[in-house]
């Protein structure tokens, strides 16, 4: 019937004894006159609770193919539970593809990273300094990108413009995240007319088109880089909120959590130190799929004068700037485009390693 | 078994993958047939024309009309062909009949003017005396600036012939009333954001959004009219518009960027129209707010500005460099030795000079713990002042002077507001090719387009005289003068001049670009 019976019980018995372990302990410190018949009876209808509740877990992963389980995700985040796939030695450096592309995507974001940190200090030119004698030069030797109409060095301004397009797009993912995320773990808790309220607040939010409302929001801010993320802050905080509320909501029953109460624990802790790390996963997939998009969004913005303000050197900004140059000198929008593409694709691969392992039907496939 | 199921599997799939495909290129053809239909659309009818432009018809600008007697919009009415007034210019900006057939000055506050005995509306009404008072009267009472540049105290009509009585002597009074807002209309007619009766070769159809649709007037006094319809289409993006006439969506285009017309130089399928314009790119200073009340400033920014760099580089010679308010053409234009000289170094000593110094080692200059930081105030819907702010922002950085770029469509309001140091912005300067109506809308606390409220006692002293000055000789030397004076005081920094360009494909002939910018659609368009 199940799925991986041995594993997966193995891991329950392994849980439900270590908290009900510690249940039976306290209680029996707190109530020295109960009986121990009474709390090997009460071990036992958690055990079995426990198990019943995998069995359902596991019947749902069936049915559904890509959901993760809890079980799944626990296993990942209390202390790692490897397949007997991951074990096998792998042709090359003894790992399995999935590890493999996730390595791949992680170092190529690093290096993506630390260009865009100490390029800055690489940079051939100063991208601010015009130098009108060199305006609208196609690339070339000295100037390997070109230079833009002002005589700016293309290939500067594309380095220090990564600062401000993938700093601002990290920062919006991790507030983003963050802030839906704890709104959506509260109202998955604690349900009731709170999480009614902030469900009913994040309709309003979802019933508009997203980029025209980031398009309002960052009007009527007029403009700057700021204005633009918090404009795309506002579209996106519901999105996390539903995704975390939803977790929550489908894990708070579980015999863990049951077995993290019957332990003695508050509200919050079970939320904070059992549930989050175990549904951790699905969000850092999303927020690193969200890192492409909100590159996509700030530059776009930026490209209609909402964003970043001349002479700040943002890609979309740079492109906008291009635009009424493509036809003569279409090398002055390709260079931010390109890096802007480049930038998206580098964090789309990392997070579709992330994706494939953080899912173990993947990972071990 | 399972073979078998494998089997029937991948047949499935790969016929999914054929429907999907065969679905793909039906829809790609669909589109492409709909863009080839939608590119068709200016060539579609021989004896019609689509015009596209960055300016009439704009609602960024206040020529969103058709009501000559209502703040610009009478430009709309001369552009589109849909009006005439008394005189026009001619090539040299000198004034000429049109509607009017002659004028004469009886005394220096009354003139009598002729109207041509053959000039009729578009609705086929005649155009006589009583038809120009009734308008002028009407023009006097709700215009914002015909009452203070007309004069008029009373108005006469007997016939053909109006005689103007003035409040005091008007040596400009002939210029005004070839001003746009002086275009005859036909006040028993509807005359308002829509529509009007001139007396134009077109009449107005119909408006919609940002297009306007024409046609001929079949009633023309004047000669034939050759086009039977025009769509005016209003573009405000200039790529757009380039683009637009590229694909054929529009036969001829004002307001092409002047990095595209090199697309257009040398194109045996198109012509360009272009001229110099009194249209000058100029900076006012707000004197509201104390950093530009102290005139080292604003002498270093004029200082640290080049207008031969700007027009030469980054409008790529597609413009006149600019000293004062008015082309060289003129024979008042400022002696170029009135203006600040191109010194940046010069400029940061100036500053230094007066108290400011790098302290925190910033880059930026600072005095008293406050850095010296200005709010550049411009706006989009002309491509120069964009480069201009740019540019500017990188050249007064190196002197020491922060800059905050404001492009905004909203100008208005933050001028209206106070809220800008420098106002970057494009005004025709000699609409009507003499130098008083730009001293009067811009040098005078009274002035309806002094932005940044200069000021001066002597040049209001040196403008008033200049209103009541007949001889030509006298009236150039005075109005040298006051720009030596307003240069002096360094009010305002003039960047350079517009040239203005109508590109046309093949098909069209008789569009052609004029200096004072507002002759566009006339009876000599034509269309193959």
């Amino acid at each position: 019937m199940s799925r991986k019976p041995a594993s997966s019980k193995r891991t329950t018995n392994r849980l439900a004894n270590r908290h009900t372990n510690r249940s039976s302990n306290r209680a029996a410190s707190r109530t020295s006159n109960r009986s121990a018949a009474r709390k090997s009876s009460y071990a036992q209808e958690y055990q079995e609770l426990n198990f019943r509740q995998q069995e359902y877990q596991h019947a749902e992963y069936k049915q559904s193919g890509s959901l993760l389980t809890t079980d799944d995700l626990s296993s990942l985040h209390v202390g790692g539970r490897d397949s007997e796939q991951d074990k096998q030695v792998g042709p090359v450096y003894g790992m399995t593809k999935t590890k493999r592309h996730f390595i791949v995507a992680s170092v190529l974001v690093i290096i993506f990273l630390l260009v865009v940190i100490f390029g800055g200090a690489l940079v051939p030119y100063n991208p601010y300094a015009q130098d009108l004698m060199n305006a609208r030069q196609a690339p070339s030797a000295a100037h390997l990108l070109g230079t833009d109409q002002f005589g700016r060095d293309l290939l500067s301004r594309v380095i220090e413009g990564g600062k401000f397009t993938v700093f601002a797009s990290l920062i919006l993912v991790a507030f983003i995240t963050l802030f839906g995320g704890l709104l959506g773990a509260i109202c998955g808790w604690r349900g009731g007319w709170l999480d009614t309220l902030i469900m009913r607040i994040s309709d309003v939010f979802l019933a508009f088109p997203g980029m025209v409302f980031a398009i309002a929001v960052a009007g009527v801010l007029t403009g700057g880089l700021m204005s633009a993320v918090i404009a795309l802050a506002c579209i996106s905080w519901p999105k996390y909120a539903r995704l975390v509320r939803g977790l929550v909501l489908s894990t708070k029953n579980m015999a863990y959590v049951d077995a993290a109460r019957m332990s003695g624990k508050k509200g919050i802790t079970i939320l904070m130190c059992d549930i989050m790390p175990n549904i951790a996963g699905p969000i850092i997939v999303t927020a690193a799929i969200d890192i492409g998009h909100m590159i996509i969004e700030i530059a776009g913005l930026s490209f209609l004068g909402l964003g970043a303000q001349v002479p700040t050197p943002e890609w979309g900004a740079m492109m906008s700037n291009g635009r009424s140059l493509i036809q003569l000198y279409p090398w002055i929008i390709l260079a931010p485009g390109t890096a802007c593409f480049i930038a998206v694709a580098v964090f789309n691969i990392f997070a579709d390693a992330c994706r494939d392992m953080f899912d173990p039907k993947i990972r071990e496939a | 078994m399972g073979a078998k199921r494998g089997e029937h599997i991948v047949r499935v799939r790969t016929k999914t993958i054929g429907i999907i495909f065969v679905a793909a290129i039906a829809v790609l053809l669909l589109v492409l047939v709909g863009c080839a239909s939608s590119g068709s659309n200016a060539r579609s009818s021989a004896n019609s024309f689509t015009y596209g432009t960055t300016s009439t018809w704009s609602t960024e600008n206040e020529d969103h009309g058709f009501n000559p007697h209502n703040t610009y919009c009478g430009w709309t009415t001369v552009r589109l062909g849909v009006g005439e007034t008394l005189f026009k210019f001619d090539d040299d900006m000198q004034i000429q009949p049109w509607i009017a057939q002659d004028y004469t000055f009886t005394d220096d506050t009354t003139a009598v003017i002729t109207i041509k005995d053959n000039v009729c509306f578009s609705n086929g009404k005649k155009v006589d005396g009583q038809a120009v008072k009734e308008c002028l009267d009407d023009l006097v009472a709700n215009h914002d600036r015909a009452p203070s540049d007309l004069k008029i105290q009373s108005i006469d009509a007997d016939g053909q012939q109006v005689t103007i009585h003035l409040a005091e002597p008007n040596p400009a009074l002939m210029y005004y009333l070839s001003d746009p807002y002086g275009t005859i209309v036909d006040m028993d007619s509807e005359c308002d954001e829509h529509t009007c009766v001139g007396t134009g070769p077109y009449v107005v159809q119909s408006t919609s959004g940002d297009t306007v649709e024409l046609a001929k007037n079949e009633n023309y006094w004047d000669g034939d009219v050759h086009v039977d319809h025009i769509t005016v289409r209003n573009i405000s993006d200039g790529d757009t518009l380039t683009m637009a006439l590229q694909n054929g969506d529009i036969d001829a285009a004002y307001g092409i960027p002047y990095l595209d017309r090199a697309l257009f130089d040398n194109n045996s399928g198109y012509h360009i129209s272009q001229t110099a314009t009194s249209r000058v790119f100029e900076c006012a200073f707000n004197y509201h707010h104390s950093v530009m009340q102290d005139q080292n400033v604003r002498r270093a920014i004029c200082m640290s500005l080049s207008s031969e760099e700007f027009v030469d580089i980054l409008l790529d010679g597609y413009g006149e460099t600019a000293v004062g308010p008015f082309p060289d053409t003129f024979s008042f234009a400022a002696d170029p030795s009135d203006a600040a000289p191109y010194d940046p170094d010069g400029a940061r000593q100036l500053l230094e000079q007066d108290g400011y110094t790098d302290s925190d080692g910033d880059g930026y200059l600072d005095k008293d713990g406050q850095t010296l930081e200005i709010t550049w105030l411009t706006y989009p819907s002309r491509q120069e002042l964009p480069q201009l702010a740019e540019y500017a922002q990188s050249k007064l950085k190196d002197v020491g002077i922060k800059v905050d770029v404001n492009n905004t469509a909203d100008h208005r309001n933050f001028v209206r507001s106070d809220d800008f140091d420098v106002y970057a912005s494009a005004i025709v300067s000699a609409p009507q090719g003499d130098p008083q109506y730009y001293f009067t809308t811009q040098y005078l606390d009274s002035s309806s387009y002094d932005a940044g409220h200069y000021s001066n006692p002597q040049v209001t002293a040196d403008i008033e005289t200049l209103s009541t000055t007949f001889d030509t000789q006298e009236r150039s030397d005075l109005a040298r003068q006051i720009q030596q004076e307003v240069l002096a005081d360094n009010g305002y920094y003039y960047a350079s001049f517009l040239q203005m360009a109508i590109v046309s494909n093949n098909r069209v002939s008789g569009l052609e670009a004029h200096p004072c910018d507002y002759y566009e659609l006339t009876a000599d368009l034509r269309v193959n």
